[in-house]
């Protein structure tokens, strides 16, 4: 629906609406770029502070996607006075900080509605220097294809929701939502890669289309190579499969080739909606071992589940086994 | 008349379809059916449905899925090989590893065993088909693994290396998995009762 809306340039824009990217991005001066996103939506965990915590790792993330650092944020609040005490929001808004704080980023104010609904998230502003922007459009032929979190967490939230996970996986899922993508970021400025994109909504096949639309090159990923989160296999295949996931399947269906032997529930879980899921990063191969190594120092997962390989047409990605 | 139980559906956002199907489930002995209004939770249902061992078929009407399940009689109804080409042949050999070394008595030469074991292998490469890696000897296959490069040269020559998800998830390595793919206890079942020999180290 946004692509009815006419673009905006400008020579400083670095990363626009065009991009389907993560952030925007615009040159302030020649050494600093500003990075502003914006993100926030309903609970998917019923205690409020660890909503809070997720909803802000979650809009924080678009911030290291783009390879920045975040600097300050907003808070965006819709909430239900009539229904819910305000202590449910002080808790949000609570959690929320515990995150800012730890991304050392500071809160300088936000803005409020009554929303038959509760709603939570942040608007973001975040600095990079302007050559080093990571966008989704640079992955180039023969890169290495990595991902630092397992996926499944739409999964677990339609299973979270039908009281069908047990109290240890839920636990599991709310580590990985409230993890940062923080020490991803820093290590690819580090390293130096050529693409990065994170996991949320439209699933790993959704955001990878993404890249592979805006880099104009094609993916391979391996099914079998993609982490998922303890469990979340054993409850799609008993039906916790969110719309979400079967819309973005669906909506990516004919850029995607699935190669025989690929299990359909795996490829179902590549396209699972994720709350703040991990980096998918495009890295040069004689890069990927330094990637490799710098992010197991810093504890962030790193399997390699794919590649960059060249083709054009309408099949942008391929699923191997 | 055969008694049947309609439990519809249209309108539930998943995963309300699957828990209402569960409920219906419970106890029943007679066939239900069950409606939704979109393809997604029809996949969901079903897929419910087929774990619970009973049989599921599908009419389609509009917009509109009509699923008849039947309930588990006993006999599992697993339908579909979850394994990727799990197909071997009667004259294939299966190596099947369930733990980390070889052998039983002292560990240190159990791993050298074990790292000798699966590098010999490669000179069977035309007779074996799968190699399935269970309970400890997850720990084999994923990064860091002292003969992950065994095993990497075995999928190289085209074996099919089936590792057990619920083991990799027991050990909590599902996210180092570095060669292989990720299997369930059907396809292995499948795999070792279609082999035509099965070798263990």
């Amino acid at each position: 629906m946004l692509a009815e809306l006419p673009l905006v340039d400008h020579p400083d824009l670095l990363v626009g609406r065009g991009y389907s990217d993560d952030a925007g991005v615009i040159r302030v001066t020649e050494d600093l770029a500003l990075i502003q996103t914006v993100d926030f939506f309903t609970p998917i965990v019923d205690d409020p502070r660890t909503f809070g915590r997720i909803a802000a790792a979650n809009s924080l993330s678009d911030v290291y996607a783009m390879g920045g650092k975040p600097l300050t944020a907003m808070n965006i609040v819709c909430f239900p006075r009539r229904s819910l005490p305000l202590t449910v929001l002080r808790d949000v808004l609570l959690g929320g900080l515990d995150v800012m704080r730890q991304a050392d980023t500071l809160l300088v104010g936000g803005h409020s509605i009554e929303d038959p609904e509760l709603k939570y998230g942040l608007s973001l502003t975040g600095t990079v220097h302007p050559d080093r922007v990571v966008t989704n459009a640079g992955a180039r032929i023969g890169d290495r294809l990595i991902l630092t979190k397992p996926l499944g967490t739409g999964v677990l939230a339609t299973a979270i929701k039908g009281g069908m996970a047990p109290p240890e996986v839920e636990a599991e899922a709310v580590r990985w939502m409230t993890t940062l993508n923080r020490d991803a970021a820093e290590v690819m400025q580090e390293i130096g890669v050529n693409a990065c994109t994170d996991i949320t909504g439209f699933g790993l096949l959704g955001h990878a289309l993404e890249m592979a639309n805006a880099s104009g090159v094609r993916l391979e990923l391996r099914a079998s190579r993609i982490p998922l989160i303890p469990r979340v296999r054993d409850l799609a295949s008993v039906g916790m499969i969110p719309a979400g996931s079967f819309a973005n399947r669906k909506f990516c269906e004919r850029a995607v080739t699935v190669e025989d032997g690929v299990d359909p529930l795996l490829v179902d879980l590549l396209a699972d909606a994720q709350t703040s899921g991990g980096l998918l990063i495009a890295v040069n191969q004689d890069r990927a071992e330094t990637l490799h190594e710098a992010l197991e120092r810093r504890n962030v997962p790193h399997p390699e589940i794919g590649r960059v390989v060249a083709g054009a047409g309408t099949s942008r990605i391929r699923v191997l086994p | 008349m055969a008694e049947r139980k309609t439990v519809d559906c249209r309108g539930l956002a998943c995963p309300q379809p699957v828990i209402h199907t569960k409920d219906a489930l419970q106890g029943a002995t007679f066939p239900i059916v069950v409606i939704v209004d979109n393809e997604g939770s029809c996949t969901n249902v079903s897929r419910f449905a087929e774990s619970q061992g009973a049989r599921v078929s599908v009419a389609q009407r509009d917009d509109e899925f009509h699923l008849t399940i039947e309930p588990d009689r006993g006999i599992p109804a697993a339908e579909t090989s979850l394994a990727a080409g799990a197909d071997p042949d009667a004259n294939s050999m299966v190596v099947y590893v369930s733990s980390e070394g070889m052998g039983f008595g002292d560990e240190d030469l159990g791993a050298t065993l074990m790292a000798a074991f699966l590098d010999t292998l490669s000179h069977f490469k035309g007779e074996l088909s799968h190699a399935i890696f269970v309970n400890a000897a997850a720990k084999l296959v994923v990064k860091g693994s002292p003969v992950l490069e065994q095993v990497q040269q075995l999928e190289q020559l085209g074996v099919q290396v089936l590792v057990c998800g619920t083991c990799l998830d027991h050990f909590g390595i599902s996210e180092k998995l570095a060669v292989g793919s990720v299997s369930n206890m059907y396809a292995i079942i499948e795999t070792l009762s279609k082999a035509g020999r099965i070798i263990r180290p």
